[in-house]
């Protein structure tokens, strides 16, 4: 139906601008925020396109992506963070302008790739250009970041990127392997939550500067 | 015909910016919970500033007298290539490459002024502007190069007269027009650009170039101000939400002026609305703003460019 | 059967996990069931037989079942290495709380990659390797000292990174099949049917997508980069385990990938990209490997090696070639497995992990210098050690297949690799046992204190008398020992068998 389509468009573009958000907040809430609409952008999509495939699956997925990420990883990680003394703010290691037309080059360069890939007249260009662009984001705010929490925000970013290429260019991957991913994005954060933990233990602070003493 | 049109251009362009601005005014202070100047006013400060005396500093040269005579001109010419009530008014000219520059030309002429005056509020001023024009600037014309794309052609009328429903209400047309929507806020120099209503040296931007100005000069400048209020705020409707614009009959001109009208008040209450809403933006801040109305008008225009 | 296999072991790890006070018996039952009942089950794979697990989600098929046997040997010793440990070190660097988490943490790595070698769906691989990442990042920050935590980071980052861009390439592989008007699906037996009909453009950015990714892991040059820190820094089992087997996981994840492309009839860009990635490790490796001063750095940068000499091997293609990526996994797993342990002991005894203040291990330490020695002959390729068959073999098919260049290049960095290797190892191993000298030097060694001499007293002690370290070491002796048969007759058979289902591999 032609509304599917347009809401899709729609979410699609409120997708992308909280990940362009994301490249100029510098205080981890303001991320974290961002995060959470976009993973409920993510969630109503999934809905939405398993309304217009009957996709049955794909609601439960939509119902898990729901409550895992926008609930349950959002709400837990604000609970842990509090206890990491000192601003959870990143210097600006390059500045927001540059970061902003960068941010625009690599969509830019993902509709290139998308074009060539797909050919000109897919309908799909759009959704894998902007899960190019998000994953490509994610792993710019990975770079460009210095402290270690800001740095798994881009995970989880690189992520939902991931997720949306799914469900709108695969129409969700099987329901076993789609949980299978949501459980590893879990386990993960658990993982690197401790590991922040420590390295706030050990080196007094979760600045990634002070990680730089393995070479060769 | 075209003729009639001309003048009732002419002279709206004239006669409604101040109400514009009044009306701005108005209604800022009724949503901050006074009462506000009268919407007559800026009339009245046009009468007073006729009259007043000129102080003139000595350092100046002829740019400073040049300034706000080029100002008004270029802005004024601005005005009459956008379309008010009727999809191709007085079209022949209305290139938006020639729209942009129109807009340009008062901002660098003011930017020199500034510096004329060798006075230090004038030079900070000024490189203030510089640097978030560098910013608005770009994002203008992806914005209104977005427009453009769809119509395949860069004149304004074509432009509004070919548009397809309603821009804003696509995912490309939306961005444009929110990144459209801060331009023109950093354009007319209002919160959380630039205040206008202050002379702190921490905030002025647009006010610390005309600070050496006084008498008909500043008259002419604030009038200039107005002018490419209006005409923003009615590029921003016309281009990114146009409604009620019809060809220009008698029979339906009615409906094109209050669609008209509607937009006056609409305009003013939104830019009303932000300025009391918001606060003023520290100049880094604002830079991540500004650059964020050029990511919005980039992505628009990739957006519409592929097709999508 | 298999579910017997992994449930028994998910026991253990709970059990560990818990902290139950007959942690010996919880060790030692581990370890047997590795080795008999994994032993088993990969041989009877191996044999053709069928295993499932979870309602056929899992399905272990004879390459699988190749990799799956590597696993349990060196499992099984690894797991009595690491209970050994727990019993030793209770004072130093793990709290005895700890010590049974890092057994439980062992446990848990160990199912990890079991599921992952038990799976033909492309996806469930995928999930399986990711929680291996996490599971073994885990392992390495476990003590909480800085350089290991910088590895720990390091490593978590860098490869869920990679593996995201794996599962870009599944989905791009996915929306290949339905836009080609297929039902989709991961399984490597339905997309073969499917895969000719995708675009090739889009498979060829999905394969390169998912070898980054899968690469990375596999410790691929140029995405290497944390490997030599990770393995490195991590405790000596872990370690172990991630350069012997998690290494080989990797591997197969490319493997099945890369069959899903010769299907498409894109198997040469397959192995053209496989081929390089293995070139680049082995010269990059090769290099590094010249300059380490870390015992286990320098030893990382040899699993680098040899797995990108697999990778060569892989993506040669010719049957000759397989065999002996095959048979260099086998030997290089054994011994890498032996190295790591002996290592770890050493850094243990001398305190430090740079090589220059090791000295005279194989006098002071017979097992463990002997295994550390064994194991650097047998990295470093000297006969009739099987690596020494692998590589020969290697070179010789690429240049039966015409690759000269190739060949020389690859045998200038395999000799550099040995002159490095053994020039390191007699240094460390061989000379006087300094334990005499070290009442007349004393302390200040150009106002330094070594704490390494400080501790003689505690080591002469705890050379002394059995220690389940130790009697992990020797079998993995005895293994790396039997290992060259492989060479020989009827396990050729068996390794053809396997190849056959690397496609690709006997055309």
């Amino acid at each position: 139906m032609e509304w599917h389509d347009q809401l899709i468009s729609w979410l699609g573009t409120f997708i992308l601008i909280t990940g362009f958000l994301t490249v100029i907040f510098r205080r981890f809430d303001n991320i974290l925020t961002c995060y959470k609409f976009q993973s409920f952008a993510l969630a109503f999509m999934t809905l939405i396109i398993a309304h217009q495939y009957g996709e049955a699956h794909l609601y439960g997925i939509s119902l898990a992506t729901f409550i895992v990420k926008f609930l349950l990883i959002p709400i837990w990680v604000m609970r842990v963070i509090v206890k990491i003394p000192g601003k959870l703010e990143d210097h600006a290691s390059v500045g927001a302008a540059f970061s902003l037309f960068s941010a625009v080059a690599l969509l830019l360069l993902s509709y290139i790739i998308s074009r060539d890939i797909l050919g000109i007249n897919s309908e799909k260009v759009d959704d894998l250009a902007i899960s190019l662009t998000l994953l490509l984001l994610g792993l710019y705010q990975m770079m460009t970041r210095r402290k270690a929490i800001i740095q798994m925000m881009g995970i989880l970013f690189m992520e939902n990127a991931i997720t949306l290429a799914g469900i709108t260019l695969a129409k969700g991957l099987p329901t076993v392997i789609e949980m299978g991913i949501i459980f590893d994005v879990l386990i993960g954060i658990l993982v690197m939550i401790t590991l922040v933990f420590r390295i706030q233990e050990a080196f007094d602070s979760i600045d990634t500067q002070n990680l730089k003493s393995l070479k060769g | 015909m075209a003729i009639i049109e001309l003048i009732l251009k002419v002279a709206g362009l004239l006669i409604v910016s101040p109400l514009f601005q009044g009306l701005i005014k108005r209604l800022k202070g009724i949503l901050q919970g006074r009462k506000g100047p009268p919407v007559l006013q800026p009339y009245r400060d046009l009468y007073k500033y006729y009259f007043k005396e000129r102080v003139v500093s000595k350092e100046v040269t002829w740019v400073f007298h040049l300034a706000p005579l080029a100002a008004f001109s270029s802005i004024f010419i601005a005005g009459i290539m956008v379309p008010w009530v009727n999809r191709s008014e007085w079209g022949f000219f209305a290139d938006l490459i020639l729209f942009v520059y129109l807009l340009g030309i008062p901002r660098f002429m003011l930017a020199l002024a500034g510096l004329d005056a060798s006075g230090s509020f004038g030079g900070m001023s000024s490189s203030r502007e510089m640097a978030v024009s560098a910013l608005v600037e770009p994002a203008l014309f992806l914005a209104l190069l977005t427009l453009s794309l769809s119509s395949h052609s860069l004149r304004l009328d074509t432009i509004i007269s070919s548009a397809k429903g309603i821009p804003f209400l696509t995912p490309p047309g939306f961005l444009a027009g929110l990144a459209f929507f801060i331009v023109v806020i950093a354009e007319v120099g209002r919160i959380p650009v630039d205040n206008p209503d202050t002379h702190l040296e921490l905030t002025m931007i647009h006010e610390g170039m005309v600070l050496e100005y006084s008498g008909r000069q500043l008259g002419l400048l604030h009038f200039a101000h107005w002018i490419k209020q209006l005409t923003l705020v009615m590029l921003l409707f016309n281009g990114f939400a146009p409604f009620g614009l019809t060809m220009f009959t008698e029979a339906t001109f009615a409906v094109a002026a209050t669609c008209f009208a509607l937009k006056l008040l609409i305009g003013a209450a939104l830019l009303a609305l932000t300025e009391s809403l918001m606060v003023k933006m520290r100049l880094f801040q604002m830079m991540d703003l500004l650059g964020f109305s050029f990511v919005l008008s980039a992505t628009s225009l990739i957006f519409v460019a592929t097709g999508g | 059967m298999l579910s017997l296999f992994i449930g028994s072991l998910g026991a253990f790890c709970a059990l560990s996990f818990l902290d139950i006070p007959m942690l010996w018996m919880i060790a030692i039952l581990g370890a047997l069931d590795l080795w008999l009942v994994g032993g088993y089950i990969s041989v009877a794979a191996i044999m053709g037989r069928h295993f499932e697990f979870l309602h056929g989600i899992f399905v272990l098929d004879p390459l699988g079942g190749f990799f799956l046997a590597i696993l349990s040997v060196v499992a099984g010793a690894v797991v009595l290495y690491n209970f050994g440990e727990i019993r030793q070190r209770g004072e130093t660097k793990l709290a005895a709380h700890q010590s049974s988490f890092s057994l439980g943490l062992t446990f848990a790595f160990i199912i990890a990659m079991i599921l992952s070698v038990s799976g033909k769906n492309l996806g469930l691989i995928w999930v399986c390797v990711e929680g291996t990442t996490l599971i073994s990042a885990l392992s390495i920050g476990i003590l909480n000292d800085k350089s290991a935590l910088e590895a720990a980071w390091k490593y978590v980052i860098l490869c869920t990174v990679g593996l995201s861009f794996s599962l870009f390439g599944l989905i791009l592989i996915i929306h290949g099949a339905t836009a080609a008007g297929f039902e989709p699906s991961l399984e490597p037996d339905a997309l073969a049917l499917m895969v000719a009909k995708f675009s090739p453009s889009l498979l060829k950015l999905a394969f390169i997508l998912i070898l980054v990714g899968y690469g990375t892991k596999a410790g691929f040059a140029p995405v290497h980069s944390w490997l030599p820190d990770a393995h490195s820094q991590a405790p000596a089992p872990t370690s172990a385990l991630l350069s012997a087997v998690l290494l080989n996981c990797s591997l197969y994840a490319i493997i099945r990938t890369a069959g899903i492309m010769q299907a498409a009839g894109l198997g040469s860009f397959a192995k053209i990209c496989l081929v390089w990635f293995g070139l680049m490790s082995i010269t990059l490796a090769t290099f590094f490997l010249l300059v380490q001063s870390d015992l286990k750095r320098m030893l990382a940068y040899s699993s680098i090696e040899h797995i990108g000499l697999a990778a060569l091997g892989f993506g040669l293609g010719t049957p000759l070639s397989i065999f002996a990526a095959l048979l260099h996994l086998i030997g290089h797993s054994a011994a890498k497995a032996l190295a790591f342990l002996s290592a770890g002991e050493m850094v243990h005894i001398f305190h430090s992990h740079e090589m220059i203040r090791m000295v005279g291990a194989i006098r002071r330490m017979p097992v463990t210098g002997g295994g550390l020695a064994l194991a650097m002959v047998v990295l470093s390729g000297m006969p009739p050690f099987s690596i020494f068959f692998s590589e020969l073999l290697l070179i010789w098919a690429a240049l039966t297949a015409g690759n000269i260049f190739l060949a020389s290049l690859v045998l200038i960095c395999l000799a550099t690799a040995f002159s490095g290797i053994v020039f390191q190892g007699t240094r460390v191993l061989l000379g006087e046992d300094i334990q005499h000298h070290h009442h007349d030097e004393s302390h200040d060694h150009n106002g330094v204190q070594d704490p390494g001499w400080a501790a003689d007293d505690h080591i002469e002690e705890a050379n002394v008398g059995f220690s389940w370290r130790r009697f992990s070491m020797i079998v993995l002796m005895i293994v790396v020992f039997i290992v060259p048969i492989f060479f020989f007759s009827p396990f050729q058979e068996a390794i053809v068998r396997i190849a056959e289902f690397i496609p690709g591999g006997l055309r």
